[in-house]
């Protein structure tokens, strides 16, 4: 992947996402090194993402996880991959650790369209309903909790989170 | 760390809802080092308000208990802010490789919670003085005086002049219990000595007066009330300090001065209720003094008294028959035993001495109501009950108990003497009838637990002929032991001197209607059979002629502590529920590395926040702000607002760093002839650093700490100085070294900032040509702006406030706020 590439991908954010795609086709068709594949770049962007995410720059990880999102989306790249779903997930604990809930439940809620048959199903559940309870609606929030808690069997180091934020929902 | 999350958020459900029974089992886990409750406002106040509510329900061993697991807002601050400091140094670990995100979100969330703990923490004052009052209140409600004594003690040394007072009011009131009394008079002391014009100088010295004279300390009675009669003259117990010292001055046989005080009684309190007794020890110190004529002219007017005098007729009676024989038998001491030391009783002084007079007075039978009566029959009773005349004892103690007219001063007794001579014959069941009435009728009192006592005993198999009710002993038994349990004013052997439902105030029979060993005999358990009791077989319970003093102790406690109110603690509800809400610590921006500039544990997970505030109705905003604030004595001046001003512009600083957003970095600079800076490098907004920031301010401007001559700042970078006052060079200087994008400035006037190699004033020089102007200002800033590590960033906002200041420095402010984009406001001080 060039150089140029990566620049781009780092410094596009917000409306510019937009153009991010047309502009790094015309990046890479004039580009004298070797051509990339469209599979290369999406798994490159997903890396830099996953690698921003695991050392907890959470919020520099984010256009890297849409840039790979429109890659994948533009080049009808399987999304539902096991890449793919890490990628969402991680994509949205982005939002939500750096305290964006609402983008985060919908990121979430994407995640859950995308992926229904994921094994973060259930954990994906809790974390919307943390993020409706972390942006301070608690009605809705013991709502996902409770239906959480009915669609899922979860482990007890979840339930007690779950448990836990049912009291603080209903203390609140 | 989570099971002690969850037990503090049930507890607090718990307690509002005051299930204490399932509270309680919670308990271990809530006093967990790392459990939530320690620091939760929430939980702790919950608990305040639920103990609260027990405590005006008289639930008071409740109450207690619940006001020991409350903690002071020091207390939750300290391990909040300890936690706080921990967690960051996880979260910090934790964001270096993610591996569990939903562990780093439980982190960043119990850090949001701790963070506006502490903000809520900050907004509640303290309350360590009012819940040690509480505590104090509790353990003397439930009887545990020494717990509470000590708590008082304390409280009397750290609380204001009243609550120091109160306290140690109330410590010698615990210590008064607590025999030996060896603290209370020293704590009593220690309250005349701190507070002659104390609002309980009166109660104590009274007080400590009734103690000594109770253990014969006649010397020490006397000293102590005439030296509170000289502090404090118009006191309303007066009366009784003089005849309690009139008293004392007979048993130091100190007749002619007891004779002055008891009519001094007499004339300056003509209406007292005491003014019977003193004439009769007046009567006496004249009698003991040979005076037997003028003896039996006061005796005489104490009988002329009538029923208002009815405790002392007879015995007057007696003693005016004694003056009269004396006189007519010349040398022949009838009443030489009256006068000694060792005790005698009106018994024997009946059978031996003044037969005919004794039995003339003694009733007849039940048809008197004579309380003297009741008390005749129940002398009678004791002294053949010591006899070993079981049958002729109980047949006496029935008489007076059978008497109308029910007087505490041998009621009580008389039915004990009946039912131990129920015993004596062998007629347990009704021995334990008569127990169990006195257990009923006289609650928490010494008769009630001696009832118990002996209920006891005879319970045991043999001791009755059928098999004991257990639950009829149970209920007695609850009934006697209730003083240990529920009655804050049920008095204890030792100190009982009222009937229960004494008030307080009202006084007592005097001395020949009470019976010291009832008073002040402990309580000890008998052995089955015995025969004499703790009560009636001590010679001191029969105090004619003997040397005990006339009891006007009064209950020393005398308030009920529901009734009172309880030191307010001011609670902001809307802070303690903004702390049950979800709160999150968010992450921004940069890698777990953070900032270069500002790489510590503790400002990691915010990294670059952006704050919009409003300045002085100016609106900031900034990532990195510098608060520039003039310190320059002529702020403090009377023309400039004085002190007060200052403070307010100090305050108003407060309040924006309040608005700052958590993690938005700032420094706080002041500048006058020199530059200090309250942290060496821009510090993340959170509480800790916005509390430091006050702390900073404060000492500025005042008494001892005018102006500012030495600084933490020496400059060297930008336009060069040549020194001058008002430095605000030196402070933009600071400011932009820290990398601050918007600063703002507060001054009181124009910089006077000379320049490097300016003519030094002795030569005159005009003075345009040696101090800096904007243009050098804006030299110096753009010389700030291209060096350094923050080179090459654009110059910082500069929004300033001109404070009470002249129209050239106005001008100057306004120019230099104008030149960088940001604002200008005058402000003037405001009265």
């Amino acid at each position: 992947m060039s150089h140029a590439n990566q620049i781009c991908g780092r410094v596009l954010s917000g409306s510019w996402r937009r153009l991010a795609l047309p502009l790094l086709l015309l990046i890479g068709a004039a580009s004298p090194l070797r051509a990339i594949t469209p599979q290369e770049s999406v798994r490159d962007a997903r890396a830099r993402a996953s690698a921003s995410f695991s050392r907890g720059a959470f919020a520099a990880a984010i256009p890297d996880f849409e840039q790979a999102v429109q890659l994948a989306t533009a080049n009808s790249l399987d999304p539902s991959s096991e890449a793919a779903e890490r990628a969402d997930n991680e994509r949205a604990l982005c939002d939500l650790f750096t305290g964006n809930f609402g983008a985060a439940e919908q990121a979430f809620q994407s995640f859950v369209a995308r992926h229904p048959q994921s094994a973060r199903a259930a954990a994906t559940a809790v974390y919307l309903a943390d993020c409706q309870r972390l942006g301070g609606r608690t009605r809705e929030a013991i709502r996902s909790y409770t239906q959480a808690l009915q669609r899922f069997a979860f482990g007890p180091d979840l339930l007690t989170d779950i448990e836990a934020s049912l009291a603080q929902c209903w203390l609140a | 760390m989570r099971r002690g999350h969850a037990a503090t958020l049930l507890a607090t459900a718990y307690l509002k809802t005051l299930s204490l029974e399932r509270l309680y089992p919670l308990i271990p886990d809530l006093l967990q080092r790392d459990a939530l409750a320690p620091r939760s406002l929430a939980f702790n106040m919950a608990a305040l308000e639920a103990a609260d509510s027990l405590f005006q329900d008289e639930r008071y061993r409740e109450a207690l208990w619940l006001h020991r697991l409350v903690f002071t807002r020091a207390a939750m601050r300290a391990q909040a802010e300890a936690y706080r400091d921990e967690l960051q140094k996880r979260i910090e670990q934790e964001q270096k490789a993610v591996r569990e995100p939903r562990r780093l979100l439980r982190l960043l969330e119990w850090a949001g919670e701790t963070e506006a703990q502490l903000k809520a923490l900050d907004a509640n004052d303290n309350d360590t003085v009012a819940l040690e009052v509480r505590m104090a209140r509790g353990y003397l409600a439930v009887r545990r005086e020494r717990e509470a004594r000590e708590l008082f003690l304390h409280l009397s040394a750290t609380g204001d002049r009243a609550e120091a007072e109160e306290a140690l009011e109330q410590a010698f009131a615990c210590a008064v219990r607590l025999p030996p009394w060896t603290r209370a008079y020293a704590i009593g002391r220690q309250y005349m000595d701190r507070y002659p014009d104390g609002s309980w100088y009166d109660e104590v010295t009274l007080t400590l007066g009734q103690m000594h004279a109770r253990e014969h300390h006649w010397a020490e009675v006397d000293q102590l009330f005439d030296e509170a009669l000289k502090t404090h003259p118009p006191r309303a117990d007066a009366d009784e300090c003089l005849i309690l010292r009139g008293y004392a001055q007979l048993m130091e046989k100190q007749f002619d001065a007891a004779v002055t005080s008891l009519r001094a009684l007499r004339t300056r309190f003509a209406g007292s209720a005491l003014v019977p007794g003193a004439i009769y020890w007046c009567a006496m110190a004249q009698m003991l003094n040979g005076h037997d004529e003028a003896a039996a002219q006061d005796f005489d007017k104490l009988l002329a008294l009538g029923p208002s005098a009815s405790a002392y007729l007879a015995d007057a009676a007696l003693r005016r028959q004694a003056c009269a024989a004396r006189r007519t038998q010349a040398g022949t001491n009838a009443w030489g035993l009256v006068a000694g030391p060792a005790a005698t009783n009106t018994v024997r002084v009946m059978n031996s001495v003044m037969p005919e007079a004794a039995r003339a007075s003694a009733p007849a039978g039940l048809a008197s109501n004579d309380a003297d009566a009741g008390r005749t029959w129940l002398l009678r009773g004791a002294e053949a009950f010591r006899a070993g005349h079981a049958r002729e004892a109980l047949d006496a103690a029935v008489m007076s108990v059978g008497l109308a007219d029910k007087d505490l001063a041998s009621f009580p007794d008389a039915l004990l003497l009946s039912a131990r001579g129920y015993e004596a014959v062998a007629e347990d069941d009704r021995a334990r009838d008569v127990y169990g009435e006195v257990a009923t009728l006289f609650p928490h009192t010494g008769w009630a637990a001696t009832a118990s006592e002996r209920l006891r005993l005879i319970a045991r198999p043999g001791r009755t002929q059928d098999e004991e009710p257990a639950s009829g002993v149970t209920n007695v038994l609850h009934a006697a032991g209730g003083a240990a349990t529920n009655g804050l004013f049920a008095p204890r052997p030792g100190m009982l001197v009222a009937p229960p439902a004494a008030t307080g105030n009202e006084m007592l029979p005097p001395f020949p209607e009470k019976t010291e060993a009832l008073l002040f005999a402990p309580i000890e358990p008998e052995p089955a059979g015995a025969v004499a009791s703790s009560v009636v077989d001590d010679a001191a319970w029969i105090p004619f002629g003997s040397n005990c003093p006339p009891l006007q102790t009064r209950p020393l406690i005398a308030r009920v502590p529901a009734h009172l109110a309880l030191p307010e603690i001011r609670i902001d509800a809307r802070q303690v529920a903004a702390t049950l809400l979800p709160a999150f610590q968010a992450v921004a921006g940069d890698d777990a590395g953070g900032d270069a500039a500002t790489n510590t544990a503790s400002s990691n997970p915010v990294a670059r926040v952006s704050s919009t505030v409003t300045f002085f109705g100016i609106p900031a905003k900034g990532e990195r702000l510098a608060i520039l604030l003039d310190a320059s004595r002529r702020l403090a001046l009377p023309e400039m607002g004085g002190a007060s001003g200052c403070q307010r512009v100090k305050e108003r600083v407060g309040q924006m760093l309040d608005d700052l957003q958590d993690g938005t970095r700032f420094n706080v600079i002041v500048f006058d002839d020199a530059c200090t800076t309250m942290a060496p490098a821009m510090v993340p907004a959170r509480h800790e650093t916005r509390r430091q920031a006050r702390q900073f301010l404060r000492a500025f401007n005042t008494e001892g700490h005018w102006g500012l001559t030495t600084g933490t700042y020496s400059g060297g970078d930008g336009l060069a100085a040549g020194g001058g006052a008002t430095r605000l060079d030196l402070a933009i200087a600071a400011a932009m070294k820290d990398g601050a994008d918007t600063i703002l400035i507060i001054s009181a006037g124009l910089p006077r900032v000379q320049k490097a190699g300016a003519p030094p004033a002795s030569q005159a020089a005009p003075l345009d040509t040696r101090l800096w102007k904007l243009p050098d200002f804006i030299q110096h800033i753009a010389l700030l702006s291209a060096a350094g590590e923050h080179a090459g960033r654009p110059p910082p906002v500069i929004d300033c406030i001109g404070y009470q200041v002249d129209r050239e420095s106005s001008a100057f402010l306004q120019q230099l706020a104008a030149a960088y984009k940001g604002h200008y406001r005058l402000m003037r001080a405001t009265p």
